[in-house]
């Protein structure tokens, strides 16, 4: 069963060990922040980052 | 691409950054130990050293002022064994991202100073390639442009993008180093 999940409940989204389409890792969680931005630890070109997020939440069809 | 023969001492590069702070900072250690032994380095990461810490539980009968005398022994204990790790490496290579702010984690940027007073190879690297002047947000107080990446004060050591050419500047420099028969 989907668990259903709003952006605006959740605080920290687990990315660790995701691989995006640009080859970024992730590394633990991302966190959201004061200002309303995620951050998470990633790993860019061989160099540990911390990288901001942009969210989308998915549509169901 | 390694620095030494099998039988030389394999000169040890301390791992400065705020790498330690991400949620799998072990992790990340190991990475950057592994990008150094590709090199022929020993990687001194920080949290390698055995550091005895005082752990107090919450719902410990001290006083709030013993609770804050405890926290700050730990944190001398934890710079102390900072410093004889860099005291240990014949060069730092640290990670200068932009951390809480415009800058380079403080630590790591005294951590910097530190080897650099002590006469040690020192180079940095980042992925984020825009000059500080652009990274710090506009206030009433005067930006020094000097087209750096971060403060001039860093700017002694060498800055590069990945911490890879950074390892291969210091191989570099070790090599001529021992070419004109100096130590690491």
């Amino acid at each position: 069963m989907k668990r259903v999940v709003s952006l605006a409940d959740v605080t920290e989204i687990d990315l660790d060990g995701y691989v995006d389409e640009r080859g970024i890792e992730y590394l633990g969680r991302a966190a959201r922040q004061p200002d309303g931005t995620w951050r998470c630890a990633a790993v860019v070109e061989s160099c540990l980052c911390v990288v901001e997020l942009k969210l989308t939440p998915a549509v169901s069809p | 691409m390694t620095a030494t023969s099998p039988t030389e001492r394999r000169p040890a590069v301390y791992l400065a950054g705020p790498d330690v702070f991400f949620d799998r900072p072990r992790e990340c250690g190991q990475r950057l130990k592994d990008l150094a032994a590709n090199f022929g380095f020993v990687g001194l990461y920080p949290l390698d050293a055995v550091v005895e810490l005082t752990h107090v539980q919450p719902n410990a009968s001290i006083s709030p002022a013993e609770r804050v005398v405890i926290k700050r022994e730990n944190a001398a204990r934890i710079r102390e064994a900072n410093m004889a790790m860099i005291r240990d490496a014949d060069a730092v290579c640290a990670n200068v991202l932009p951390f809480r702010g415009p800058s380079a984690d403080v630590g790591t940027a005294w951590k910097m100073g530190y080897a650099a007073g002590l006469g040690k190879i020192v180079a940095s690297y980042s992925h984020n390639a825009q000059s500080y002047a652009t990274r710090v947000l506009p206030d009433n107080f005067a930006v020094e442009d000097f087209a750096l990446h971060d403060n001039f004060m860093l700017a002694g050591a060498q800055h590069f993008r990945t911490p890879e050419t950074a390892l291969q500047y210091i191989l570099d420099v070790f090599r001529m180093r021992r070419e004109t028969g100096r130590s690491p």
